[in-house]
């Protein structure tokens, strides 16, 4: 028997929060965070009574209703664009090479359509299956899995090109290593 | 050099803008107080009728402690996407020309355009797709079928899409693919409700409902709260309606007091009603 619906939104609640707000995280303006994530479990709670066992792409699919909502009419097309990590070197001796391989990779990603963007991190970031994450951008299982195909050959095509530009600029160049990268 | 799948992987992983797992004491106290808001705070969805139905609902967070603004969305017995048509527009101006009662008026190609421009899928979409298609004053609007029985809305003016709902599900299936939720009984509609605060006091509010007519549906009329009577677009067996609010209105001060419709015999019936 299944739980009721107020026990099963508060134990869905509790235990994907944390994942709804990495989810958010990585897609809106940190400023716009919170805001969201509380109005996605808000439609979770006046749904709850149809609430899917398995709910966590359901939330991701609410999260990124809500963000694609939010967005007046001219930002619509970038509500969905990936944030990208800083870089923050650790540990001095690989801090170079790890700040090449950071920077090709972060200007490689950045060169791919927003879509590529959306599946490369629905897959790696996120970790959801084909089956789930086809759900959480309203596609058939077989699309998203011919839309990640092509996502992660056109990135590593980029980044096995002969020319790498941000990291052989900076060599070429001299440049000081800079300690943190933007965030766009 | 080749890269292997783990290596694109791993570099991939790299770029993760939020990798910690954890919360932190913030993070945490955030989620009991919106728990906390979410469990007490919010407006609960009608249970007395078994219609299938769906309710949308926008709400300014005035129950927010971060006085955050939300949308509420309601629904029974629907697995499916609300059409939710919510959209900001200035309450000045243009939206003067508004008129309760639509004209109907063919889908052009560069209004579908236009709503295909400013989605985020940049969908091609096609006349088969439009289901209703209906000019307000200086406004016009369209409701779109997809592949999957979602439907997207989308207003124009001049040659600019203004707002556009569920833009994700702007169709770019080809006509023979489209799908409709399945039809009501004939003498019977179904009814979705959108709604949505802007969050800037210069714009005001746009609700919108939609839903499906059965065959005999002629005509669906909204009777609003402030007196409004809004007359609906029913077209391909679907019927959508909108009207400007202004951001002062209460929750869920413009949600129509009555939703009635009438069938090809001339009676009028009771839709599923809305905000109590």
């Amino acid at each position: 028997m299944s739980a009721p619906p107020d026990d099963h939104f508060r134990q869905s609640y509790f235990e994907h929060y944390a994942a709804v707000l990495r989810f958010v995280r990585r897609r809106a303006h940190p400023l716009n965070v919170d805001d969201i994530v509380s109005e996605t479990f808000t439609v979770a709670w006046v749904k709850r009574r149809t609430l899917p066992a398995e709910p966590l792409p359901w939330l991701y699919k609410t999260a990124r209703n809500v963000m694609l909502n939010s967005a007046r009419a001219i930002d619509r097309q970038h509500a969905l664009e990936v944030r990208i990590a800083t870089f923050e070197p650790h540990s001095a001796p690989d801090e170079s090479a790890a700040l090449d391989r950071h920077l090709d990779v972060r200007a490689a990603f950045a060169t791919l359509s927003i879509a590529d963007q959306e599946v490369l991190a629905l897959d790696v970031w996120e970790d959801l299956d084909a089956r789930s994450a086809a759900a959480v951008i309203g596609c058939s299982r077989a699309t998203y899995s011919m839309r990640l195909t092509r996502a992660r050959r056109r990135l590593a095509a980029l980044l096995t090109e002969d020319h790498v530009p941000f990291a052989d600029a900076r060599r070429a160049a001299g440049a000081a290593l800079p300690q943190t990268l933007p965030t766009r | 050099m080749t890269l292997t799948e783990y290596d694109l992987t791993e570099r991939l992983r790299s770029l993760d803008p939020s990798p910690e797992p954890t919360l932190s004491q913030g993070d945490r106290r955030h989620l009991d107080e919106t728990l906390l808001r979410i469990t007490t705070a919010t407006v609960e969805a009608p249970t007395r009728r078994p219609r299938r139905r769906r309710l949308a609902v926008g709400a300014f967070g005035v129950l927010s402690v971060a006085a955050v603004a939300a949308t509420l969305v309601v629904s029974i017995n629907s697995p499916s996407q609300a059409p939710v048509s919510n959209f900001a527009l200035s309450a000045k101006g243009a939206l003067a020309s508004y008129t309760t009662t639509p004209v109907p008026v063919p889908p052009s190609a560069a209004d579908r355009n236009a709503c295909g421009t400013a989605s985020s899928e940049h969908g091609n979409t096609s006349t088969e797709a439009v289901l209703t298609s209906e000019q307000r004053g200086d406004f016009r609007a369209m409701m779109f079928a997809d592949g999957d029985t979602h439907t997207a809305f989308c207003i124009v003016a001049g040659d600019s899409a203004l707002w556009i709902s569920n833009a994700e599900y702007l169709s770019t299936a080809p006509p023979e693919d489209l799908q409709l939720e399945p039809a009501p009984s004939a003498d019977e509609i179904t009814t979705d409700l959108g709604r949505m605060d802007s969050p800037s006091d210069e714009f005001g509010i746009i609700t919108s409902m939609s839903g499906r007519a059965g065959d005999d549906v002629t005509s669906v009329t909204l009777a609003l709260h402030d007196g409004r009577v809004v007359d609906a677009s029913v077209n391909n067996g679907s019927w959508s309606a909108w009207w400007p609010s202004t951001i002062d209105a209460a929750v869920d001060a413009d949600f129509p007091d009555r939703t009635t419709y009438t069938t090809v015999d001339g009676v009028e019936h009771d839709g599923p009603a809305f905000g109590g």
